[in-house]
């Protein structure tokens, strides 16, 4: 159960975020890795530094662990996605707030089934992964955005376009 | 998060990561700067999985880095800009020599004076305390892995180049 839920949300996530990586695919896969990198190092800060997360995996949540942590970026591009899409403010924040729920929903079933081992469930963690992934994923986008369209700029004014 | 100690493993990850700055401010321009992040990342993110597997975790825990088995600041420094301007660096003499790369033997020699070199670096590394071989791991298993990675570097290199061209 441990390794299938891992194993078929991973499934589910790469089907839905194939026409992401097909329409932006440099973008996508500049967010994904930058992503990837801060989950991993947040997860990491949560279990070595401030041990609200336990680290002695057997070696069945260790591999589901591993999946959870390529799994969570397409999440979040995905919410990425939707975001973009919300035209006004009002429905951007229901985007949020829904994307609020569904994380809530996939860290408790972590949890639940102990892949993300912690010493008894608290909203802290949902919180603080959530808010931090967000904050990481809007800068890295905006980031994006403006290195782009700084580029861009300068593409026209040397005239090679 | 902060180092126990400003000492020699500290000075090396800023004299590798002015190195870095230094080697791509000289050479050209070849690639653009979604390519090189792109393959600078994906350096990281690889660095960060080898670390997750190898290191940092429970069961395996072959090598530690820095002052302390915790994550601390300089672990962010050297996965963040030293490794994304080491895999910058890569794609730009990657697409230097592009034009070279056509048969497998130029690959094979061109691989190989990068896992040299990986491995000089890490040797150097070791020495200045940035990593804490623990248990029996060594150099020649630094080795054995940097020639499984780096074909995969090479491998997603390419994808990358072939990708900008298309972009």
């Amino acid at each position: 159960m441990v390794l299938l839920f891992s194993l078929l949300a991973g499934a589910g996530l790469a089907y839905l975020s194939r026409t992401l990586f097909e329409a932006e695919k440099m973008k996508s896969l500049l967010l994904y890795l930058w992503l990837y990198f801060w989950t991993i190092n947040f997860l990491r800060i949560l279990e070595m530094n401030l041990h609200f997360v336990h680290d002695h995996h057997t070696t069945m949540f260790y591999i589901s662990r591993l999946l959870v942590l390529f799994e969570v970026p397409l999440l979040f591009l995905l919410y990425l996605h939707v975001f973009h899409l919300s035209r006004t403010s009002g429905r951007k924040t229901l985007t949020v707030a829904c994307f609020f729920l569904v994380f809530t929903g996939y860290v408790a079933i972590l949890d639940f089934l102990q892949i993300l081992y912690t010493y008894g469930w608290s909203w802290r963690y949902v919180l603080a992964f959530f808010f931090t992934d967000l904050a990481v994923l809007h800068v890295g986008d905006a980031l994006y955005r403006w290195l782009d369209r700084k580029k861009e700029v300068h593409r026209h004014a040397s005239g090679k376009i | 998060m902060l180092p126990e100690k400003f000492d020699e493993n500290e000075i090396f990850t800023l004299a590798a990561l002015a190195g870095l700055m230094l080697a791509l401010y000289l050479l050209p321009k070849a690639v653009s700067w979604k390519a090189g992040l792109a393959n600078g990342l994906f350096f990281t993110a690889m660095a960060c999985f080898a670390d997750e597997v190898l290191s940092a975790m429970h069961p395996l825990n072959l090598y530690n880095t820095f002052d302390s088995p915790d994550l601390e600041l300089f672990d962010f420094i050297i996965y963040l800009p030293v490794f994304t301007l080491y895999g910058y660096l890569f794609i730009t003499v990657q697409r230097f020599f592009r034009a070279r790369l056509r048969s497998v033997r130029n690959v094979f020699f061109y691989l190989l004076a990068w896992i040299v070199f990986t491995c000089l670096m890490e040797t150097i590394a070791v020495k200045f305390g940035v990593f804490h071989y623990l248990k029996e791991w060594n150099n020649f298993h630094s080795l054995v892995a940097y020639c499984f990675i780096f074909p995969i570097f090479y491998a997603y290199a390419n994808w990358i180049l072939k990708m900008e061209v298309t972009d």
